[in-house]
C-alpha cells in the first residue's frame, strides 16, 4: 500500500517521508508486521537515523530524523484527497447551516456567514484558495469533473496548498496549468522527489513562490522551476538547509526575481549570484561575511537579522558594496548584541549615508524597521565624529570619514590631545596650561580662553580624584617667564566667574593647585 | 446612505488619520491624488459601503469624509505637502496658531475654544453633504493636550448639535515607552470624564501594547511613531470595514454597537487583532483560521495591555476578512469554546458574534505587516479592561495628592474641584466594571 517517498501525515499533522517500506528482523515486531521506516519533517519527531539494532534500513536526510512505525498505525492518517476533491468540499458548500455553538446559556449568532457560502460557491468569484494542511497527495486529473472545476477557477490568483502530502512537483504543475491566472503560489511545509519525469516545460505566469520548509535541491530549483516560470518576481526559499555549496550553484543573474528570501537556511557568506535581486532576505542564517567581489549595487532591501557578523568591518564594507541601499535589517548579530538598541543604532547610521524617509529617499532611510528622519540623522553622525575622534570608535572607512566631515563642515585634521599642536593656537582661541599638583606630578592640557575658572577647578578636581572645589587654591607668577626678576610676583586665581583669558596666561604657563 | 464623517483632532489623532485614509485609498483604489487608480470604472468593494467615507465630486475625483483639527500647524503642514496632499480639500485641513502644550484646559477651555466655531462650521457644511449622516468617527490621543481637551469640548458640542448621531472613538492611551509628557494621566482622567457621556464606543489603543507588539512581532528594534500608526491604522481598517464594505456580507457596526454595549458607560470594548507578523516571517509563519482565532484570545493581541482571563466578557464580536470558509470559522470558535478560557457574564443572553468581510486586508507599500490573505479582529467587551483604568487612576493619585503640575490647568481657568470630579467618576467607572463582572444569580449553596 505504502511505497518509498510516498508522505504521510500522523498526531498531529506531522508530516513524513517514507524511506522504507519492510520487515524488521522479527523479535522486534513479530513475523507478519509491515514496518515503514520515515524521515519526519519536524526533526525532533525522530528517534534514530534508519537503524535499529546496527543495521542501516534507511538513510536520513537530517540527523535523527528518522523513525519506525508499524504500518498498520492508528496514528497514520488514512484519508488522502485530491486537489479537486477538497477544493469542491471547502469552498462549495451545498447549504449553510447554521453552528449553534452554545458558550454557557448563550449561542454563537452567525452573521453573513450564509452570503459568503453562496458567493463562495460561484468559483468564479474566488480569487484566493487556501487548502493548507489538506491531506492532498494528487491532483485528481482522472476525475471527470477536474477539467471543469478548474476552468470555473478562472479568476484564482492565489493558491496555497502548503503543507500536503504531494511528492512531485508535476503534480503541482497538472494544477497550475489549468490556472493560468494565477499569481501567487503556496508549497511551503511540502516535499518534492524527482519521481516522474517531465517531458517538455510548459511556462507559466506566475509571479511569486513560496517553497520554503520544502528541502527542494537547487538543482531542482534551477532545473524545474526557474525555466518554468519566466516571469518569476517573488522566490521564497526560506529553512531549506541549504549551504553555501547549494547556494553557489543558484545563479538569478539574467531572470527577472526582485525578491529572494533565504531566511533560516545555513549559509555563512552572502552568496554573490543572487544579487541581481532587489529585495534579499537572509534572516537567521550563520553569516559573518561578504566577498569583496559581491557586488549589491542592484539590492535595496537586505535583511541580516540574526546572522553571526562580529565584526564592524562587515558593516563597512556593505556600505561600500551597497550603494543603493534603501532598507537594512541587522539587529541580533553578535557585534551589535553588546551595545543598546540607540547606541547600535547611531553607529549603523553614522557608517551608512542616510536620508530621511518623507524624501523619496535614494538612500538608506528605513534601518531595523523604523524610518529615519533627519534630524536623527544628524544627531547620529555628529555623536559618531565625536566619538571616532575621541577614539572611542575606531573607523576605518576613509571614503565615508571623508563625507562625514564634509557634510558638517567640520575641518579633516587629525587632532590628539594629549600633544600641543601648535596648528590649533594660531587661531588664539586655546591656552595651553601646566597644571603644577607638585614637584614631580605635572600635567599639560590645553584650554579655550573662554573656559571660566570654575570651570578649569572642576577639570583640576577630577585629576586629583574628585577633591571637592572649594578645597582648591589656584595660583600662578606672572613673571614666570620673566627671566630677569628675582622676585616672583604670586597672583590668585580665585574669581571663579573670570574667564581664563582675563588673566593674561602665555602658553605653557605653570599653574599650581594647592589643596587646603 | 449612511455617512460617516472622521474627526481627527490633534497630532496622534492627525497622524493615525494619515494611516487611516492612505489604507482606505488603497483598499478602495483611489490614487493619492484622489481618483480611481487605472483600470477600475468604480471604487472597489462596492459604491455603498464606499460613499459611507468618501464623497465624489462632479470631476469624478473621491474626498475623504474627513476633518483634520490640531491647535499647531506642524502635523497639519505635514498633510498639506505630504503624498496625499491632493486627496484632502483645504477646508478640512484646519490648524490653529499655538498650541495646547499638553494641557487638558488649554485644549478644552482657551485656545481650544477660540478654534471651535470653526470646527462646527466645517463639520457643518459637511454634514450637510450627507444624505444620511450615520454618526461620527473620532481620532484622538487621550494623552496630549488638543487631543484630550478639544477632543471633549467637540464631542460635548456635537452631542449638543447633533443628538443622537453616534460617536465612535479610537482612542490612544498613553504609555511611558512613547510618552511626551508627565501629565498625561491628568489630560487621560479629565478628558474620560467628560466624554464619558457623549461617546457611545470607544475603542481603545494602548501604546503600550502597539509598541509591544512592534518589537515582538515585527521585529522592529526601536518602534516610533510612525510604526506604530501604521499598525493601529490596520486595525482601525478592520473595525471599519464593515462600514466600508457593502455586498451585504458585512455587518453594520451599529449591529455591533448594540451588541457591544450593554450600559451607555460600560463602553471600552477590548480590540484585538490577528495576524500580525512582518512581511520577512509572513512565509514561514502559521496562519490557519484557528490559529488566528485563538490568538484574538491571547493578550500578546490585544490593543489595550490587560489579562482578559482575570475578566469577563459581556460581549464578543469576530470580524474576520478575506479568505476564510464557513467551516474553518465555525470549527475555530469551537475550539475557543473548548479550552474554557472565555468566561462570559450569565445576565446577558447573547453575546457571541461572527461577521465575515469577503475583502481581504491591504498592506501599504513599505509597512513592515505583511499582507495576509486573511485576519480577524476582535472587539469584545471584558471587565478586564478595568486594569487600564487602575492603572491610569494610580498614577493621576501619584501626582494629584502633591497637587503637583496642577497650576498649569489652574492658570488657563479651570478649576481645581474638576481634578477632584473626575477622579470620582473614573473611580465610579471602575467599580461599575466590578458590579457587572458579578454574577447576578448567586451560586446555590450546596448544604441545607
Amino acid at each position: 500500500m505504502y511505497k518509498v517517498f510516498d508522505r504521510i501525515s500522523a498526531g498531529d499533522n506531522d508530516l513524513a517521508t517514507i524511506k522504507f517500506v519492510g520487515k524488521l528482523p522479527d523479535h522486534i515486531w513479530g513475523s507478519n508486521t509491515v514496518a515503514l521506516g520515515v524521515e519526519w519533517d519536524r526533526p525532533d519527531r525522530g528517534k534514530n537515523n534508519g537503524e535499529i539494532e546496527g543495521i542501516s534500513y534507511f538513510k536520513t536526510d537530517v540527523e535523527n530524523a528518522g523513525s519506525f512505525l508499524k504500518a498498520s498505525n492508528k496514528k497514520i492518517e488514512k484519508n488522502r484527497f485530491s486537489f479537486v476533491e477538497q477544493v469542491l468540499q471547502q469552498y462549495s458548500v451545498s447549504s449553510y447551516s447554521e453552528q449553534n455553538i452554545h458558550f454557557g446559556s448563550k449561542v454563537v449568532q452567525e452573521l453573513g456567514l450564509d452570503k459568503l457560502t453562496k458567493i463562495q460557491a460561484n468559483f468564479a468569484n474566488l480569487t484566493s484558495v487556501t487548502l493548507d494542511h489538506q491531506l492532498i497527495d494528487r491532483s485528481g486529473e482522472d476525475l471527470e469533473n477536474f477539467s471543469q472545476v478548474l476552468g470555473s477557477l478562472s479568476n484564482l490568483k492565489r493558491l496555497d496548498l502548503g503543507y500536503n502530502l504531494v511528492n512531485d512537483l508535476n503534480i503541482i504543475w497538472e494544477i497550475i496549468d489549468a490556472l493560468p491566472q494565477l499569481e501567487w503560489l503556496i508549497l511551503n511545509g511540502n516535499r518534492f522527489f524527482e519521481l516522474s519525469s517531465s517531458d517538455s516545460i510548459v511556462s507559466h505566469n506566475l509571479q511569486k513562490l513560496e517553497l520554503s520548509s520544502t528541502n527542494i535541491s537547487i538543482e531542482q530549483v534551477r532545473q524545474k522551476i526557474l525555466p518554468k516560470f519566466p516571469h518569476l518576481k517573488e522566490l521564497y526559499l526560506a529553512g531549506n538547509s541549504y549551504k553555501d555549496s547549494d547556494i553557489i550553484n543558484l545563479d538569478l543573474r539574467g531572470t527577472n526575481i526582485e525578491l529572494i528570501d533565504l531566511s533560516l537556511n545555513e549559509l555563512t557568506v552572502v552568496p554573490i549570484k543572487i544579487v541581481s535581486a532587489k529585495s534579499i532576505n537572509l534572516n537567521e542564517n550563520h553569516i559573518s561575511a561578504i566577498p569583496p567581489e559581491c557586488n549589491l549595487e542592484n539590492v535595496n532591501v537586505l535583511d541580516l537579522r540574526r546572522n553571526s557578523i562580529d565584526e564592524w568591518s562587515f558593516i563597512d564594507q556593505l556600505y561600500l558594496l551597497a550603494p543603493n541601499l534603501l532598507e537594512l535589517r541587522i539587529n541580533r548579530n553578535p557585534v551589535l548584541d553588546t551595545l543598546s538598541i540607540e547606541e547600535m543604532t547611531v553607529q549603523i547610521i553614522a557608517r551608512f549615508e542616510c536620508e530621511d524617509h518623507r524624501r523619496n529617499p535614494t538612500k538608506l532611510f528605513k534601518l531595523n524597521g523604523s524610518p529615519l528622519n533627519d534630524d536623527e540623522i544628524t544627531n547620529a553622525e555628529l555623536y559618531f565624529i565625536s566619538k571616532v575622534r575621541q577614539k572611542e570608535i575606531i573607523f576605518k572607512n576613509e571614503k565615508r570619514w571623508k563625507k562625514l566631515l564634509s557634510k558638517h563642515n567640520i575641518p579633516d585634521t587629525f587632532i590628539d590631545t594629549n600633544i600641543i599642536d601648535t596648528h590649533w593656537l594660531a587661531g588664539g582661541k586655546r591656552i595651553c596650561l601646566s597644571l603644577h599638583f607638585a614637584e614631580d606630578n605635572r600635567v599639560s592640557r590645553c584650554f579655550l580662553r573662554t573656559y571660566s575658572v570654575l570651570r578649569l577647578k572642576g577639570i583640576v578636581s577630577r585629576f586629583l580624584g574628585d577633591v571637592s572645589i572649594l578645597r582648591l587654591n589656584l595660583y600662578f607668577y606672572v613673571n614666570e617667564f620673566d627671566e630677569d626678576s628675582n622676585t616672583k610676583v604670586k597672583q590668585n586665581i580665585d574669581d571663579d566667574s573670570s574667564i581664563l583669558d582675563n588673566f593674561g596666561f602665555q602658553q605653557n604657563q605653570t599653574i599650581y593647585v594647592s589643596i587646603e | 446612505m449612511r455617512e460617516v464623517i472622521s474627526i481627527n483632532v490633534g497630532q496622534a489623532g492627525c497622524q493615525i488619520g494619515n494611516a487611516c485614509w492612505e489604507l482606505y485609498s488603497q483598499e478602495h483604489g483611489i490614487r493619492p491624488d484622489g481618483y480611481l487608480e487605472e483600470g477600475l470604472d468604480r471604487p472597489k468593494g462596492g459604491e455603498e459601503g464606499f460613499s459611507t467615507f468618501f464623497s465624489e465630486t462632479g470631476s469624478g475625483k473621491y474626498v475623504p469624509r474627513a476633518l483634520y483639527v490640531d491647535l499647531e500647524p506642524n502635523v497639519i503642514d505635514e498633510v498639506r505637502t505630504g503624498k496625499y496632499k491632493d486627496l484632502f480639500h483645504p477646508e478640512q485641513l484646519i490648524a490653529g496658531k499655538e498650541d495646547a502644550a499638553n494641557n487638558y484646559a488649554r485644549g478644552h477651555y482657551t485656545v481650544g475654544r477660540e478654534i471651535l466655531d470653526d470646527v462646527l462650521d466645517r463639520v457643518r457644511k459637511m454634514s450637510d453633504q450627507c444624505d444620511g449622516l450615520q454618526g461620527f468617527l473620532f481620532t484622538h490621543s487621550l494623552g496630549g493636550g488638543t487631543g484630550s481637551g478639544l477632543g471633549s469640548l467637540l464631542l460635548e458640542q456635537l452631542s449638543i448639535d447633533y443628538g443622537k448621531k453616534s460617536k465612535l472613538e479610537f482612542a490612544v492611551y498613553p504609555a511611558p515607552q512613547v510618552s511626551t509628557s508627565v501629565v498625561e494621566p491628568y489630560n487621560t482622567v479629565l478628558t474620560t470624564h467628560t466624554t464619558l457621556e457623549h461617546a457611545d464606543c470607544t475603542f481603545m489603543v494602548d501604546n503600550e501594547a502597539i509598541y509591544d507588539m512592534c518589537r515582538r512581532n515585527l521585529d522592529i528594534a526601536r518602534p516610533n511613531f510612525d510604526s506604530l500608526n501604521s499598525l493601529i491604522a490596520q486595525v482601525v481598517s478592520s473595525v471599519t470595514a464593515s462600514l466600508r464594505f457593502d455586498g451585504s456580507l458585512n455587518v453594520d457596526l451599529n449591529e455591533f454597537q448594540t451588541n457591544l454595549v450593554p450600559y451607555p458607560r460600560i463602553h471600552f470594548p477590548l480590540v484585538s487583532y490577528a495576524p500580525v507578523f512582518s512581511k520577512q516571517r509572513a512565509n514561514h509563519e502559521a496562519n490557519s483560521v484557528s490559529e488566528i482565532t485563538a490568538s484574538c484570545f491571547e493578550p500578546g493581541n490585544q490593543m489595550v495591555k490587560c489579562d482578559p482571563r482575570t475578566g469577563k466578557y459581556m460581549a464578543t464580536c469576530l470580524l474576520y476578512r478575506g479568505d476564510v470558509v464557513t467551516r474553518d470559522v465555525q470549527n475555530s470558535v469551537a475550539q475557543v469554546k473548548a479550552k474554557k478560557t472565555v468566561q462570559l457574564v450569565d445576565w446577558c443572553p447573547t453575546g457571541f458574534k461572527i461577521g465575515i468581510c469577503y475583502q481581504p486586508p491591504t498592506a501599504i507599500a513599505g509597512s513592515d505587516l505583511a499582507s495576509a490573505s486573511r485576519a480577524v479582529c476582535m472587539l469584545s467587551n471584558t471587565t478586564a479592561i478595568a486594569e487600564a483604568w487602575r492603572r491610569i487612576d494610580r498614577k493621576f493619585d501619584l501626582m494629584y495628592t502633591k497637587r503637583a503640575f496642577v497650576h498649569w490647568y489652574v492658570g488657563e481657568g479651570m478649576e481645581e474641584g474638576e481634578f477632584t470630579e473626575a477622579r470620582e467618576d473614573l473611580a465610579a467607572l471602575e467599580r461599575d466594571y466590578i458590579e457587572v463582572g458579578t454574577d447576578s444569580f448567586p451560586e446555590e449553596e450546596e448544604e441545607y
